[in-house]
């Protein structure tokens, strides 16, 4: 019954609003719909009037809708949100300024979705801030009425750039990044820079030095350059371009392509993980199978070092620089990880199975379980045969983005305009 | 005092047997062979068995205990198990068939005669050690040959209809893309199949005595050498006569021959990904059966004090039987084939990379 009335809520918004509702001077929509009970009548209407009176005001519509359940085939409910909104129910103006709450408390999910043209409203910084809003209050003794009305401030604000989400306030950039990136004008670096800045401090002395010591090998072996960056932050910024920055900004990098690469390990507790940028002659020799052999050795590496255990970054990135050399040279390295378990499993495998074959060998006698062999040749006649459809059911599973690790030769630039490969991961 | 028969050579009068290297009746002692038919019209019996009538004949006295003979050849009394329909002499070593036992209702209505001779057992027995990787090394040199018997053994062959309806679940599963979802679709699907088929002599044993596994293992055996009984085919084996009804045995080969009729009505559910019999309404009908005697070879070894049984079809050559394994050389397979698995894996995933 709740379902029921909760399609013929959806029909009818979606019929009775064919016409946008800005564009009518009588708007009959409800801006406040509440299945749940958690407002008073009172409240409802007096929210109700609230919010068209700020829309006229703010040129921006806003709708809350309290359900008990989605209607059928609607999984998530931002789904909703998007049906009535592309159905033409809600949006103020030309490009249709729209933010809509919907909870679904069968589902026990709650979306925040903001509309303006075809983009969105709301940065994911401001959409984040408004949700953790109602969500505090729901979590919380308060009464409900007050964060609805919050709720709408709070928006309005973020619309008209009155009111700064938490995230969205600027980042400080590190000491090396150039005041103006525009004007940046590429150089090279002395060679006696340090080709391991641990601002981390994830390394021992001795590790640095040991690093130090292989970099300048590389260097003076494959004419290519070489660095490793710790940072305590991403500063705002992907992985990548925080890498390929460094790389670009410091002046590091031999020749007039500045061939050689960066090893980033970024130790932000929001976005902690690893990247390697690669340019000019490394970006060839850095492939993109070669990427995933290095990640697969130095990941194990990282995670006991973000366990606690000491020197394992130093050691995991020793061995890295061990592999970038290979790398450098143009030889395969070789992760013997996957093939050492692909052995133990076939050995066992394999092991087993044979084993079991021979057994059966030993032993012939087994009682007969059918009489294939004494079907007369020709005499099966079928005599009715029939299909009936029943039903069908359809499972849906969100399709994985590559979060843990990964990466690859994808190119991309830096913000001084460079081209870089390279890939990483997390930790 | 029960009835026997002797066949001795008509040439020097000693006691004459079946050959089954050549298929005639020969004589040890001159080398004459006879036809088989030519001796058997001496005592032509036209009656045999027919299902129905054996109820009156095989009440439970007749198939326990044993029975007494008297031998034709030596004139000592012999003491056979009631099944027995022929053996020898424990006192002459003659062969003995004793007639009362596969004459009348009991006559079997064909026979296969050996085709193996029990001179040539031990290369075919050779032949299925090939290949037994885990047989203990010690197996050939210090197993020890107690007893080889070729024996008739009574077998029901049954000809029946398979007759009904089958009701299944069939799905159809497709994949596909929508957005940022991998999707599944399922489609469920009720099916009817309603048909007929026939089976031909499905051979079940008729001996209490011999293990049921171990005759349907020896199975195939070619039809084509089936020939109408002569009891001279006894002569020189042991043979026994069936000491279980077809009724009590029908259920054996029904439970064959349905399995077998749901795999073919299965089989016609074409197209769908996966099949789930929900319902089954197979049932036999106008079932026949006939009364045979096939021929097996049992040999019993002994080895490290345990007795190993193996069988072999008389008529094929087929053995079967259970082995000892060797507790080392099963590790060492283990070990030696893993162990190549496992660096053919390692060079695999090497090699890929």
């Amino acid at each position: 019954m709740k379902r029921l009335c909760t399609i013929l809520l959806a029909l009818m918004l979606a019929v009775l609003l064919a016409v946008p509702a800005w564009a009518t001077d009588e708007d009959p929509l409800p801006r406040v719909v509440d299945q749940l009970g958690w407002l008073e009548a009172y409240d409802v209407t007096e929210l109700n009037g609230y919010i068209l009176q700020r829309s006229a005001e703010e040129g921006t519509d806003i709708a809350i809708l309290l359900l008990e359940a989605l209607p059928d085939g609607m999984e998530y409910p931002s789904d909703y949100a998007d049906f009535l909104y592309e159905s033409g129910s809600y949006g103020y103006g030309d490009s249709r300024r729209c933010v809509m709450l919907t909870v679904d408390w069968e589902g026990g999910l709650l979306a925040v979705t903001s509309y303006e043209g075809d983009g969105a409203l709301l940065t994911d910084a401001q959409t984040q801030a408004v949700s953790d809003l109602i969500l505090d209050y729901i979590n919380s003794d308060a009464p409900l009425a007050g964060a609805f009305t919050d709720f709408v401030d709070q928006v309005y604000d973020y619309a008209a750039g009155r009111r700064t989400a938490p995230e969205d306030e600027p980042v400080a950039l590190p000491d090396w990044y150039p005041a103006d990136v525009a004007s940046f004008v590429d150089f090279h670096t002395a060679a006696s820079t340090p080709r391991v800045v641990d601002d981390a401090d994830l390394f021992t002395d001795g590790q640095e030095a040991a690093m130090a010591v292989k970099i300048a090998a590389m260097r003076e072996a494959y004419n290519m350059d070489f660095v490793v960056y710790t940072s305590p932050s991403a500063y705002g910024m992907e992985h990548n371009m925080l890498a390929a920055d460094f790389y670009q900004f410091n002046g590091y990098g031999v020749g007039d392509d500045f061939s050689g690469g960066v090893l980033l390990i970024c130790m932000d507790p929001l976005d902690r993980g690893w990247f390697t940028a690669t340019c000019g002659r490394y970006m060839d020799l850095y492939t993109s199978q070669a990427n995933e052999r290095l990640n697969a050795r130095l990941q194990p590496w990282l995670v006991r070092g973000a366990e606690g255990e000491s020197d394992a970054y130093g050691q995991g990135v020793l061995q890295y620089l061990d592999d970038t050399a290979t790398v450098m040279s143009g030889k395969k390295v070789y992760n013997y990880t996957v093939p050492a378990v692909l052995a133990v499993i076939a050995f066992l495998l394999v092991g087993g199975i044979t084993l079991g074959v021979e057994r059966h060998k030993m032993k012939t006698v087994r009682q007969a379980a059918d009489a294939e062999e004494y079907l007369v040749p020709g005499s099966f006649h079928l005599r009715r045969h029939r299909d009936f459809y029943l039903h069908r059911t359809v499972t849906r599973h969100r399709r994985e983005s590559s979060t843990k690790s990964g990466g690859g030769g994808g190119g991309f630039s830096s913000s001084g305009g460079r081209s870089f490969g390279g890939g990483g991961g997390k930790f | 005092m029960n009835s026997a028969k002797q066949y001795k050579c008509p040439a020097c009068g000693a006691p004459i047997g079946f050959d089954a290297a050549t298929g005639d009746v020969t004589c040890q002692n001159c080398g004459n062979a006879f036809d088989v038919s030519t001796l058997e019209t001496l005592a032509h019996d036209t009656q045999s068995f027919q299902w129905g009538d054996h109820l009156h004949q095989e009440d439970a006295a007749t198939m326990e205990g044993t029975r007494t003979y008297q031998c034709v050849s030596c004139g000592a009394q012999i003491e056979v198990d009631a099944t027995t329909a022929a053996t020898r002499c424990p006192y002459c070593d003659n062969n003995v068939v004793l007639t009362d036992q596969v004459s009348g209702g009991l006559r079997p209505n064909a026979v296969i005669p050996f085709r193996i001779a029990q001179k040539d057992l031990p290369a075919v027995v050779n032949k299925f050690y090939r290949g037994k990787h885990l047989l203990p090394k010690t197996f050939l040199s210090q197993r020890k040959l107690k007893e080889v018997q070729g024996i008739y053994v009574p077998f029901w062959l049954f000809d029946c209809r398979m007759d009904g309806n089958m009701v299944m679940q069939g799905t159809r599963i497709r994949h596909y893309r929508e957005g940022d979802y991998d999707c599944t679709e399922t489609s469920y699907y009720l099916l009817e199949r309603e048909g007929e088929m026939s089976f031909s002599r499905v051979p079940v044993d008729a001996s209490v005595k011999m293990p049921d596994d171990l005759m349907d293992s020896l199975e195939p055996f070619d039809y084509a050498d089936l020939v109408d009984f002569n009891d001279a085919y006894l002569s020189g084996y042991l043979a026994d006569r069936f000491d279980s009804s077809p009724d009590a045995e029908l259920p054996r080969a029904d439970r064959r021959m349905l399995n077998s009729a749901v795999d073919v009505l299965r089989s016609t559910a074409i197209g769908y990904s996966s099949v789930t019999i929900r319902a089954n309404g197979m049932h036999i009908s106008d079932a026949d059966v006939r009364y045979v005697l096939l021929p097996v070879y049992l040999l019993n070894y002994e080895y490290q004090g345990k007795i190993y049984r193996l069988a072999v079809n008389g008529q094929t050559g087929k053995v079967v039987g259970q082995l000892p394994i060797s507790k080392g050389r099963s590790l060492a397979w283990f070990l030696g084939s893993g162990a190549i698995g496992g660096l053919a894996a390692f060079l695999l995933g090497m090699l890929l990379q």
